[in-house]
């Protein structure tokens, strides 16, 4: 028997088909080989396809006109693809950012009223959760949109002129404060406040910590950001230097060669891929010396390498990307040095009221308030009820899961219900409910893209229509894969900086 | 103080808790105006509750409502463009469905039981929610006042039942199975006696009959065969009568007997007696041997895709290959044999019905779209769970593997697709792969579609099953190894069966979030439930203006399904004990 032949000669090593880690890399490399041969046999049809079509794989439809017009968005006309797809993806982010906002309050108010003890509120809180979760988010996009395109009252001539707040089927349009030419230059005052904000609740926190007073840290912070803002609102010319600083940068970037960008980036990738393995190497490292590297760790350290690699080869071979970055920072720096000027002055905000204007026999909601169309109203009443009634349950999962004798606790200290939530059973409960709800504010984000079914251009429906309009659907599809991942990424990332921070720490 | 550990068994049981009725103030005073706030709130929730419950009685009972709309279409709403001549297939579909429930209610024995007092709570909610309607509708809607006494009655029935509930012990408890078949009664006879539907009520009542049927002969089946094989069995032939059902009995396929009799039974013959030949000689042969014929076996597999073999040759090359892998693994005593050659079989059988079914074209008098409405829905829902499903498990496996490449492959397809909406996923399968494929490869859009859907499941059901595995403690691994298995026997055997138990729930969550999703592909041009509510019914010119009427009941029926497969899953989470223990 083989076994038998094994303890009689240990020493002996296993052929190489019999190798465990051979025959592991083994397969690996033919699935990987398998894959990259079949995505390469795809690769090549759909040349060969586009070529039987008489067309060609390329970006310069994002340059060239569209001949699009969008409903609604920073560009309604927009000049060429790019410029499409931006007024997309703006609008879809204006319903995520929004969206996430009144979900959160209502979701924890639902999430609340469901532990309530008042019978009624508790079972509206229910009876809210169970309806809304179990029908599916599109049908309910649907029938809001339908709701205010079918029955909001029409808009009538008579209405004509300034308003306080319209609302009709041809949308609802609210008083706004609008950001005027100077904004940008406020928004560094505004950047400011917010660092000064924070370094003042530390200082007063850290005080609070020694002396044992109470030094009102939240209030201090607040006075010194709104009083850098309101310094900021006066001063903001100040800022415009700033605009001379974007301009030398500019100067510098497209003054260096396109040949020393290629050597420094290609260092720096080189330098990435180094330090990455040195840091994992130290992290192995321990006092009796290095621990013996599995399969897993030559891997990982492979990839870094061959990645840092890549990254050289390709700055250092293909100038063209190079090129593109630098005119990319130079477009950025540009754009920056436009809104940026010394003497720029006014106001950084311009408060506007909704109007009413009558071009023809009918009567239109005008440019100047904050207008919200059919397809906003419905998408964004669609994502916000759906994902409160997810939020909800996660709240109430996560405050139920708070140890029932910090209730106890907090009531025989004398507080009161509502101090008890708020200080004692909130905070412990937020630990708990921080990871799923932000993978509900994921899903929000995702679930925008169903705007496309009322016609709300977010980025698929003018996605959807580029690709029409141009053919290039390949690019658009891989445009949307790019957005959403860069979004999720984002999204996630906040959400897991604040849940590292808190984490019990444990030792 | 400590009270000792003992075992609820040992103990004696406790005496229920004094039936306490407390009066109607008692409770109002506790639940309603417990403090200041409180009262408030119940007040101000009161009065609105009251103004909004009214006005949106008066919206649907209105007299500008459209809802004669949905009876009208209510075959358009179960299979849109399904041939009427060919209707009757659909009919048998179903019975094959209600036959198949009938006798699995009859295997697994649903232990639930239903109290009379929860049955009584529930009949009094409906007969509150009836009163509250016939006293809050608007004077358009006639039969209001009747609604009001049907709810009357009800309320008057549940206290009845809360009576008898408190006396008799006898009567606490109904079976489930009671429940059902009262439900089946109560249906059949509100298909017979309300004008709802005339045209369904002889073939639902064949239905009903046909589960009763089936009941039948589950029951004398579980006399005779043990419950665990029959229980497999039952459950091999809920999955195969899923394709039965698509492809055969719903597309009448018209099948190429030349073709197939010709030139692809000499090949699905030979493969088939090879196989089991190659199977038992590698289960008998010692490893050096096994992997000699194992490497043949793959080359063949892969050699057959240079020669003009037909496809159904090639898949079942493919499958051999698999199947002669393991069988060193798992076929090697005498009982792992016969299990390896009747998995060969049955394996090969199907994937030839697939191929000669899949290959054959529609015998239906009908344009090309047959599947639509409620029906399309399902297929999507059901087709998209079982076909995500080994993918999913593989990419789960994938996933935790000790395999640098696998992990980062299965990783990067899991984190990619979850990271995307699906209506892009199922752009992408509508209008993006046909780009990559030779354009004399015609496919259909629904086929595309369901493809889609599975791409996207796999990878949320990846991530179930990814928390039931690690969710298994680490003596469990130990063990297996401590007794000399193998990874492969390790995971099929202990891990794999102990992770998919774990997370039954969390697969039930995501069938519904799946029946949810398949709302999606009405935007890629399928001809689902949604689409019918929303674009087909509301352009008929006879049903004009009638969207919001066609998105409500849309909406309830979805809600309908939905709702009672939360409350399924929880009661399985409940018997399972996940979590508990």
């Amino acid at each position: 028997m083989a076994t038998d032949t094994r303890i009689a000669q240990p020493d002996r090593k296993p052929p190489l088909w019999r190798n465990a880690t051979v025959l592991k890399w083994a397969a690996q490399l033919v699935v990987l080989a398998g894959l990259v041969g079949l995505f390469l046999i795809l690769g090549l049809q759909a040349a060969g396809n586009l070529e039987a079509q008489g067309r060609s794989f390329g970006w310069g439809f994002l340059s060239r006109p569209a001949g699009i017009q969008i409903g609604e968005g920073i560009f309604t006309r927009p000049t060429n693809g790019f410029q499409v797809l931006q007024t997309g993806a703006v609008n879809m982010l204006r319903i995520t950012v929004s969206g996430i906002l009144a979900a959160t309050v209502l979701g924890v108010v639902v999430g609340v009223s469901r532990l309530s003890a008042n019978w009624l509120l508790n079972r509206l809180a229910t009876v809210y959760i169970e309806i809304l979760r179990n029908i599916p988010l599109l049908v309910q996009i649907v029938f809001w949109f339908f709701v205010a395109a079918l029955t909001f009252p029409e808009l009538a001539v008579e209405q004509e002129g300034s308003q306080w707040l319209v609302i009709s089927n041809k949308g609802i349009s609210i008083p706004w404060f609008f950001p005027t030419e100077t904004f940008w230059q406020w928004a560094v005052f505004l950047i400011g406040a917010g660092i000064a904000a924070r370094i003042v609740f530390k200082a007063r926190i850290r005080k609070l910590e020694l002396t044992g007073t109470d030094t009102h840290p939240a209030r201090f912070a607040l006075l010194a950001f709104f009083g850098i803002a309101l310094i900021g609102w006066l001063a903001h010319p100040i800022a415009g230097a700033l605009g001379w600083l974007w301009q030398a940068l500019g100067w510098v970037v497209t003054a260096i060669p396109t040949i020393g960008w290629q050597v420094v980036l290609a260092a720096l990738s080189v330098y990435l891929g180094v330090r990455w393995i040195r840091r994992f190497l130290d992290s192995l490292r321990s006092p009796a010396g290095l621990a013996k590297l599995s399969d897993d760790d030559w891997f990982r350290m492979g990839l870094a390498g061959v990645v840092g690699a890549l990254g050289a080869f390709v700055f250092l071979f293909f100038p063209s990307v190079t090129g593109a970055l630098v005119e990319l920072t130079d477009f950025v720096l540009g754009f920056l040095n436009q809104k940026f000027d010394f003497l720029r002055s006014g106001n950084p905000l311009r408060f506007a009221r909704p109007d009413v204007v009558v071009p023809g026999r009918f009567a239109q909601i005008g440019s100047s308030g904050m207008t919200m169309t059919s397809a906003f109203f419905g998408v964004w009443v669609g994502v916000t009820l759906y994902t409160a009634a997810f939020i909800a349950e996660v709240v109430r999962g996560g405050v139920l899961a708070v140890a029932k004798g910090q209730t106890e606790a907090g009531l025989a200290l004398g507080l009161r219900r509502s101090q008890l939530l708020r200080m004692i059973i909130l905070p412990q409960a937020f630990r708990i409910i921080l990871p799923p709800i932000g993978n509900q504010y994921l899903n929000l984000a995702k679930n925008t893209s169903l705007g496309i079914a009322v016609a709300y251009p977010e980025i698929v429906a003018v996605g959807q229509t580029l690709a029409n309009q141009t053919g290039q659907a390949m690019q658009t599809f891989l445009i949307w894969i790019v957005f959403y991942l860069s979004v999720s990424l984002v999204l996630s990332g906040i959400v897991n900086r604040y849940n590292r921070r808190l984490q019990l720490v444990e030792r | 103080m400590t009270t000792p550990r003992v075992s609820a068994d040992l103990l004696p049981p406790e005496p229920p808790p004094e039936a306490s009725q407390p009066g109607a103030v008692v409770w109002l005073r506790k639940n309603l105006f417990g403090s200041v706030a409180s009262t408030i709130v119940s007040v101000v929730l009161g009065v609105a509750l009251f103004f909004m419950l009214r006005g949106l009685l008066a919206y649907l009972f209105s007299d500008e409502r459209l809802w004669e709309v949905i009876p009208r279409n209510a075959t358009n709403y179960a299979i849109e463009g399904y041939p009427r001549p060919n209707i009757t297939r659909i009919w048998v579909s179903l019975d094959i469905i209600l036959f198949l429930a009938g006798v699995s209610m009859a295997v697994w024995k649903p232990s639930g039981m239903m109290s009379l007092a929860s049955l009584a709570a529930t009949v009094r909610s409906i007969g509150t929610v009836l009163v509250l309607v016939g006293v809050l509708a608007p004077d358009t809607f006639e039969s209001r006042f009747t609604v009001g006494v049907v709810g009357l009655v009800l309320i008057g029935l549940s206290f009845l039942g809360m009576r008898l509930s408190d006396r008799a012990a006898l009567a606490d408890r109904i079976p489930t199975l009671a429940l059902i078949a009262g439900g089946a009664v109560l249906f059949l006879a509100v298909l017979w006696l309300l004008p709802l539907a005339s045209t369904t009520q002889i073939p639902w009542t064949v239905g009903v009959g046909v589960a009763v049927i089936g009941h039948l002969v589950g029951r004398v089946l579980a006399a005779r065969v043990a419950s665990g094989p029959l229980r497999a069995i039952v459950t091999a032939v809920w999955l195969v009568s899923l394709p039965v059902i698509y492809l055969h009995i719903q597309r009448n396929p018209e099948v190429d007997w030349d073709t197939v009799i010709g030139s692809w039974l000499p090949w699905i013959a030979g493969i088939v007696v090879v196989g089991v030949a190659l199977i038992n000689l590698v289960s008998r042969s010692d490893r050096e041997r096994a992997g000699v014929i194992n490497a043949l076996i793959v080359i063949a597999a892969v050699l057959v895709w240079t020669v003009d073999a037909p496809m159904v040759a090639r898949a079942l090359l493919l499958l051999l290959a698999v199947l002669s892998l393991a069988t060193p693994t798992f076929g090697s005593s005498a009982l792992g044999r016969r299990n390896m050659a009747l998995t060969w079989l049955a394996g090969a059988a199907f994937f030839s019905y697939i191929f000669v079914i899949g290959d054959a074209g529609t015998g239906l008098e009908t344009r090309n779209e047959y599947y639509g409405g409620l029906n399309l829905t399902m297929m999507l829902a059901a087709g998209g769970l079982l076909l995500s499903f080994p993918l999913g498990v593989l990419l789960a496996l994938g996933r935790t593997s000790t395999m640098p490449i696998f992990r980062l492959l299965s990783t990067g397809y899991i984190e990619v697709v979850r990271g995307v909406p699906l209506i892009t996923v199922l752009f992408i399968a509508r209008f993006g792969i046909l780009n990559f494929l030779p354009a004399e490869l015609e496919f259909d859009p629904n086929i595309l579609v369901l493809g889609g859907i599975t791409a996207f499941s796999a990878a949320y059901l990846a991530e179930n099953v990814r928390g039931g595995l690690q969710s298994i403690p680490r003596g469990q691994y130990e063990a297996a190894k401590a007794l000399g298995m193998t990874t492969a026997q390790m995971t099929m055997l202990i891990t794999l069966p102990q992770a998919l138990r774990a997370v039954i729930p969390a697969i039930v969550g995501q069938v519904i979030a799946l029946f949810k999703d398949t709302s999606l592909v009405a935007i890629v041009g399928l001809a689902e439930f949604f689409r019918v509510a929303r674009d087909i019914v509301p352009n008929q010119t006879n049903s004009l203006g009638s969207i919001i009427e066609n998105l409500l009941f849309a909406a309830a029926v979805y809600w309908i399904f939905t709702y009672n497969f939360s409350r399924a899953s929880q009661r399985l989470e409940r018997r399972l004990g996940v979590g508990t223990r």
